[in-house]
């Protein structure tokens, strides 16, 4: 019990600090006040940044952990076990820096800004109030979780899984609890005319208060696993022995593959977000999509494509360790080229500088045929094909295809063929038709290719059911520079939460509340995108300088176990 | 060094054949650079209109990330690389005319670059380019007159009324078939040329009422949008200005942007 108040006192004292703020904020009398050198504005955004990607890892490692711990139990494999440990381990620890930033976050928000704390505080002190109680019953159950993993084994490690899954459960609770908030600002709903909440529960189930939950909980599973696979990575490198490099190879692997599975159904949360935006408000979703903001999904891009590629190079690399994998290499380079090409098409600009060398003015065809959103939810589909194809690649790779069986590898074949045929035809019907209808047929492209890729992977089980190997994976026998795509993903994957982050923000424009409570203090202007980028920098150096310490912290744990 | 071992193993069958056979193919660092070059000359000079310099080299960014890749792809290619630009491996002719370039121009090209870096130039300073800027109020909450708001219920006369005002006022730009190829047009090119409607990008993506803010105020005084577009308010009745707008869509072939409920 001793331990259990130990491990709390941090919690609590945290929100001793935000509850000082909050009484402190309530007696304040001016709107806004400003903090020195660095600016109110940016305080408030690094400190919430920071906290929202340990609230992201925090939600992702026990998703990630239950995972790895279930199937390690349904298989009765021991290394997944090991591996599941290792990382429930990092779990006490995180949630005490998470604690410290959310109060320090809730702390400055309502010294800096208290116009704005004070509304929120209103309407939503209930949530407030049912976020303490979650975060107490989730930080207890973070607590029984990990000091009963060793007593609860054996017959007894269902019970040690079903912690694990009230720990999910809870876990997703306090983050759908901070998304009320988040959402409420950007799609405020339940107002009255002079702007006072008249329905609290119009407020909770706003526009964008699914599509934020739906998006953030298979964004945070992602980013566990990639996280998981670049800290892997720099085991890896490190590593003296050839079998510590046997056991992080693998777990990059294991890693990448929960980052990747998830990752490919990111694009289609992200269009039931904006889908949701322009319905809530077409002009939010103009500013956001096409205009002042537009330049952020071109960086978007960018970044998609080194974690999209980035992953893929890492799992094409892979097949060296595969007995039987060089049969595969020659189909390779295409694969990747097809992957540059696609994300080429993501990132082109609608519009771009405008210098009179350039005379870009956005008249140029490529701009305007390639810059707008038709070819690119095509390329996006597309480019998770080509993952899908990675996969069936290093499935098939380690076996031989059983005789007779050649028939489900064509189905397969026409599948595929579909996918892309259904995706061409669809891209040369988007640009003769209305946004309207075009966004409806994307919504209906999605769900054939989700039943196509699910029936690509039926034939493959029929496939390759019993197949019989070529010969163990050699686990270790792994290119460095694949570890360092790893590394690169993982921080392109901070760093793109941390840019959309921002473009969430930023979409309010001049609004605390969109079209509610105004800003008004001298912070109420966007930065420069340059400025932008260079916080977002700061920020993902800070989250990765925090993991160090959690990584460092856990390691000497390690060797008293 | 037993990954090394492997790897030599692990050449692919084509290479072994090739080799035995002694047919000589062209070196994979050649090809490469080739790759390189091909993709900025067919960018810069063989599509017409040519890519736009900022364009081009953010293109020029996946290429080359492209290249790397595939060299990367394959431990035989990386040592065929290395040991191509080492210059440690007699070439024919024509290769080693390719790798003296490389180790030529690259240094060059930096060299340029820094040079125009630093070059005082009488440009005016490139900005970022937004076609889409954020409206005012009152273009979001406005109401669009009953004959307007459903294209597909746009009566006959009102778009030949529209048509009129189109060819009086707006041709000398935008054209006679709304695809920014007035007379007029070359003469405008910064920031932004006159408008072609046909274009995916341009009014279909828009709502109505926002191609109404751009006739009514334009483009000239406007401290977002800088275009040479002027405002129409002082020239136009708000009726005019509803039914030129109607033309412009009908004859660029496209409908206003509308919101699925």
């Amino acid at each position: 019990m001793s331990g259990w108040v130990k491990k709390q006192l941090i919690l609590f004292s945290c929100l001793l600090v935000a509850i000082i703020g909050i009484i402190a904020a309530f007696n304040l009398k001016a709107d806004y006040y400003d903090f020195p050198i660095i600016e109110a504005r940016t305080v408030v955004w690094i400190l919430a940044q920071t906290m929202l990607l340990f609230a992201a890892f925090i939600l992702a490692v026990p998703v990630f952990v239950l995972i790895i711990e279930i199937g390690g139990y349904l298989t009765k494999n021991e290394r997944m076990e090991r591996l599941a440990k290792d990382f429930a381990r990092l779990l006490p620890i995180s949630y005490s820096i998470t604690a410290i930033l959310g109060g320090l976050f809730t702390f400055a928000s309502f010294l800096l800004f208290p116009k704005y704390m004070k509304f929120m505080a209103g309407p939503f002190k209930g949530t407030f109030l049912l976020f303490i109680i979650l975060i107490t019953i989730e930080s207890t159950i973070v607590y029984l979780y990990w000091t009963t993993w060793e007593k609860l084994q054996g017959n007894k490690k269902l019970q040690h899984i079903m912690l694990g899954v009230a720990l999910n459960v809870v876990g997703t609770l306090v983050m759908m609890t901070a998304n009320i908030w988040g959402s409420f600002q950007l799609s405020p709903a339940g107002i009255s005319p002079d702007g006072v909440v008249t329905s609290i529960k119009s407020a909770i189930f706003n526009y964008t208060f699914w599509p934020l939950n739906i998006h953030r909980f298979i964004a945070n599973i992602s980013f566990g696993g990639f996280l998981c696979a670049a800290y892997a990575a720099y085991k890896f490198l490190s590593s003296k022995t050839e079998e510590d490099k046997a056991h992080y190879d693998w777990m990059g692997y294991t890693g990448t593959f929960v980052g990747v599975a998830t990752m490919i159904f990111l694009p289609f949360a992200g269009y039931y977000f904006g889908m949701e935006i322009y319905s809530y408000n077409a002009q939010m979703g103009i500013t956001f999509m096409g205009g002042a903001l537009s330049k952020i999904w071109l960086l978007q891009a960018i970044v998609i494509a080194v974690v999209f590629i980035g992953t893929c190079y890492y799992l094409w690399l892979g097949l060296d360790r595969i007995p039987g994998g060089e049969r595969y290499k020659k189909y390779l380079p295409y694969l990747s080229w097809g992957l540059v090409i696609t994300f080429a098409v993501w990132a082109t600009p609608r519009a771009w500088v405008a210098s009179l060398e350039d005379v870009a003015g956005g008249t140029h065809p490529i701009f305007g045929t390639v810059g707008v959103m038709a070819p690119k939810i095509t390329a996006v589909n597309l480019a998770i094909l080509g993952v899908i194809v990675t996969f069936l690649i290093n499935r098939r790779a380690g076996k031989y295809i059983p005789q007779g069986r050649e028939m489900f590898k064509y189905m397969q074949y026409i599948l595929i063929g579909l996918i892309i045929a259904v995706n061409i035809i669809v891209l040369y019907m988007s640009y003769h038709v209305d946004s309207a209808v075009r966004i409806k047929m994307s919504i209906y492209t999605f769900l054939f290719m989700a039943v196509a890729i699910g029936f690509i992977y039926f034939f493959d089980g029929l496939l390759l059911k019993g197949a019989q190997i070529r010969g163990q994976v050699q686990w270790g026998k792994m290119a460095q520079r694949s570890q360092y795509a790893l590394i690169i993903v993982a921080v392109s994957n901070i760093w793109a939460m941390a840019l959309l982050g921002y473009g969430r923000a930023a979409a309010r424009l001049n609004w605390h509340v969109y079209g509610v409570l105004q800003d008004t203090s001298k912070y109420a202007g966007l930065p420069s995108m340059g400025r932008a980028t260079v916080i977002i920098s700061m920020i993902t150096l800070l989250f990765l300088f925090l993991l160090g310490v959690v990584f460092k912290l856990t390691a000497t744990d390690k060797k008293e176990v | 060094m037993d990954e090394k071992m492997e790897e030599k193993n692990n050449q692919s069958e084509d290479v072994k054949i090739k080799e035995a056979t002694g047919v000589k193919s062209i070196p994979f660092a050649v090809i490469a650079v080739g790759i390189i070059v091909f993709a900025y000359i067919f960018m810069r000079y063989i599509v017409q209109p040519p890519f736009p310099a900022t364009l081009t080299n953010f293109f020029m960014m996946f290429i080359l990330a492209g290249v790397l890749l595939h060299i990367t792809l394959d431990e035989k290619k990386i040592e065929d690389i290395m040991l191509f630009f080492s210059f440690t491996k007699k070439e024919p002719m024509p290769w080693d005319i390719v790798r003296y370039s490389v180790v030529v121009i690259v240094p060059l090209l930096i060299a340029s670059n820094v040079y125009s870096a630093y070059k005082v130039t009488y440009a005016p300073p490139a900005e970022l380019f937004s076609p889409h800027v954020t409206p005012p109020e009152w273009v979001v909450n406005m109401k669009v007159p009953e004959y307007a708001v459903d294209p597909n219920k746009w009566e006959s006369k009102y778009i030949e009324e529209g048509r009129l005002i189109y060819e009086d006022n707006c041709v000398p730009c935008h054209g006679k078939d709304a695809d920014g190829k007035g007379p007029m047009a070359s003469a405008i090119t910064y920031p932004a040329s006159p408008t072609n409607f046909k274009e995916a990008g341009t009014i279909a993506q828009l709502p109505i009422t926002y191609v109404y803010w751009r006739v009514k105020d334009g483009g000239i005084t406007d401290k977002q949008f800088k275009s040479a577009m002027p405002g129409w308010e002082e020239e136009l009745s708000e009726d005019d200005m509803w039914r030129v707008i109607m033309y412009t869509y009908t004859k660029a072939g496209v409908k206003p942007r509308t919101w699925a409920e």
